[in-house]
């Protein structure tokens, strides 16, 4: 090649001569570059590691209808947290229903587990309310709740039709039995004093057809509420109530309670063990509320004894000063036919007004004096006067308290004057008192001023069956 | 004979003087350092082809980019986004993806492969064709982006929030990776390697 050299250049000088320098690093044997590959080598794997990780679990869920899932679309959601979504929609070899193929996500793993539970969430319109709005527009999704932690394994899967009140399950899950379904629906609510504990989830009817079985269930946080002699009462629609005494009531819960009905529980005084899961109660027929006002006063028991009931009925008032203060709970004749006993109930924090010098008289109907002064005619209220009621005074020198079981005598007129009795009895909190008397700090008294035959021997059942009447 | 070399940087034809080494040439103009040679020319390509076969896979398995539409996200490999195009009867363009993104590439490294056992062996034959095939594989090579070109407008243009995104995947990262290796495997092999054992003849 470099014979051809160009005629202007002297011979062997018609080309440049490359530069000799020193070499500027020693020729390794294996080049660097074999480092690329190695590396791309490490991101493959770890790709691959990082997407075998992440390749997702197939599930199988049953449901009796595939409506608004669509395969590649429907998502599987924990607390809104998509965890899945359905792979494929086919029918089950028995045609009854649909199974859905579910590829779920690695991290969804511990909560495939036995107990797990699966329901379609789409928009729903009930008297309960409207749930699932969202999905109008997103399309409807699988909602789930995982079961209890280290569950045995599962893959398989039933869906619940109905969108469970209780997800977790951990709750108390309730059997009533009633003769008919009193307008209640499913997502009815369960509630205690208003509030709602829990809910109805299904209902049906028994094989004869002459039962209703319904399904409730109240959320572990509740659970505590519902006894063993719990009462499940139908709580839905109004109450309407008129009466002479009280004028007309209305009475209505929740509007919710009013459309969807409900069931209320109430517990008695003496709660008895705590109801276990899988429970049967029977339904009751509703509780009129207007009589909830009647409902005895938590507090210490008197009985007066009277000549005559004159028109006092089971709760009627206990007035002091015209306040009710107390309920009449129970009466009974005493053993030897000569006079009738009243149970009255006195709400705690007015107990202390009942002291063992205290007078009881009968304040039903109407008490006339006909005087020089002319006609005096009184009523202790228009209450009273229409329904009866035992009414009480305290004199100015009160005594001690009375003792719960205090027996009274029951006058059939109010003393002379008893409004102008001006005791100063407490009744507020106790450390607010700015002048303590050393009245109230006595120790209460048992009192017998019945007739003379309260201290006869064989009284004292009697009273004690009066007194504990009820409890 | 005197040798002469070419510059790889300004093309001046220079004089080896007797005895000198590669690597320890320099251009008399411009102080390129002068090789007979590209140095390690096969070594080199070999690390860059196996590199690139390696991501090769990855590159094709993983989705590329990763279609967010209301909500619904939906992974999408090269294969599954032809798929979609040839069943969407727009069979030209998915034609079109499926040669630029999945035979091309697979067509480089093949070549290239060939090339270097062939080289390596000092097979003589048919030099002048693995001349030809060398040069259509690196004219090739600045082409085979377009797939990312794509992605990358995509990525930029649908970002519509809740109502369209587009992500690009650990596939296209990948793919990426595949053509800028195998344009480097390209640029490193010295073509004159093929016709060495002929012209020692």
């Amino acid at each position: 090649m470099s014979e051809s050299g160009t005629p202007g250049n002297g011979g062997g000088g018609e080309l440049p001569e490359a530069v000799v320098r020193e070499a500027r690093h020693t020729r390794w044997r294996i080049s660097l570059v074999w480092i690329v590959p190695i590396v791309a080598a490490v991101i493959g794997v770890g790709l691959a590691w990082q997407s075998w990780k992440n390749r997702g679990i197939d599930i199988t869920i049953e449901f009796d209808s595939a409506d608004r899932i669509v395969a590649g679309q429907t998502t599987v959601r924990f607390r809104n947290v998509e965890l899945g979504v359905v792979s494929g929609v086919s029918v089950a070899e028995d045609r009854e229903r649909v199974e859905l193929a579910v590829r779920m996500h690695m991290t969804a793993k511990p909560y495939l587990a036995e107990g797990t539970r699966f329901w379609i969430v789409r928009p729903r319109i009930t008297a309960a309310g409207v749930t699932g709005l969202g999905t109008l527009i997103s399309g409807a999704y699988i909602a789930m709740y995982p079961g209890p932690e280290k569950g045995k394994k599962e893959r398989k899967f039933r869906g619940l039709e109905q969108p469970p009140s209780d997800p977790a399950g951990t709750g108390l899950a309730l059997v009533l039995t009633s003769n008919r379904l009193h307008g209640l629906t499913e997502g009815a609510g369960i509630y205690h004093r208003g509030i709602q504990i829990g809910a109805i989830d299904r209902f049906k009817l028994d094989k004869t057809g002459d039962k209703v079985t319904i399904y409730g269930s109240i959320p572990k946080e509740y659970a505590g509420l519902v006894h063993e002699n719990s009462e499940f009462r139908i709580a839905g629609g109004f109450d309407l109530t008129a009466s002479l005494s009280q004028g007309v009531d209305f009475d209505t819960g929740s509007l919710r309670e009013l459309f969807a009905g409900g069931l209320d529980v109430d517990t008695p005084p003496k709660a008895g063990p705590l109801a276990k899961t899988g429970a049967t109660f029977p339904v009751l027929p509703r509780r009129h509320r207007a009589n909830a006002a009647k409902a005895v006063p938590v507090g210490p028991r008197f009985v007066v004894e009277a000549d005559a009931l004159n028109g006092i009925a089971v709760g009627n008032p206990v007035l002091y000063r015209g306040d009710r203060v107390g309920t009449v709970v129970n009466f009974g004749l005493r053993s030897d036919g000569q006079s009738v006993g009243v149970t009255i109930a006195v709400a705690s924090r007015y107990a202390r007004l009942v002291r063992t010098n205290s007078v009881f008289w009968n304040a039903s109907g109407i008490s006339a004096d006909l005087g020089l002064s002319g006609l005096h005619i009184h009523a202790e209220s228009l209450q009273a006067l229409v329904a009866g009621g035992i009414a009480f005074a305290t004199p100015d020198d009160p005594g001690p308290p009375a003792a719960a079981g205090s027996v009274f005598a029951l006058r059939n007129k109010a003393p002379k004057h008893h409004v102008k009795w001006k005791p100063r009895i407490w009744i507020g909190r106790k450390d607010a008192d700015p002048d303590p008397t050393p009245a109230d700090a006595e120790k209460p008294e048992k009192v017998h001023h019945a007739g003379d035959a309260a201290g006869k021997a064989g009284s004292h059942h009697w009273y004690n069956r009066l007194l504990h009447f009820g409890r | 004979m005197n040798e002469s070399l070419s510059c790889p940087a300004c093309a001046l034809l220079c004089r080896v003087p007797e005895g000198a080494v590669d690597g320890m040439l320099a251009c008399p103009r411009c102080a390129a350092t002068l090789w007979h040679r590209k140095p390690a020319s096969s070594q080199r390509t070999w690390a860059f082809l196996i590199a690139a076969a390696v991501l090769y896979v990855p590159a094709n398995a993983l989705p590329v980019m990763r279609i967010t539409l209301l909500g619904h996200s939906r992974p999408d490999t090269i294969l599954s986004g032809v798929v979609e195009l040839f069943q969407s009867g727009m069979w030209e363009i998915g034609a079109l993806v499926f040669v630029a993104s999945i035979t091309v590439p697979l067509l480089k490294i093949v070549t290239l492969a060939y090339l270097l056992i062939t080289v390596g062996r000092r097979a003589p034959q048919r030099a002048k064709e693995r001349t030809r095939m060398y040069r259509m594989v690196e004219y090739i090579g600045r082409w085979s982006m377009i797939d990312m070109f794509m992605l990358s407008i995509l990525v930029a243009l649908v970002q519509l929030g809740w109502l369209a995104t587009i992500h690009p995947g650990p596939g296209a990262t990948c793919f990426a990776g595949v053509v800028i290796l195998t344009m480097f495997a390209a640029s490193s092999f010295d073509p004159r390697l093929i016709w060495d054992n002929r012209g020692g003849e």
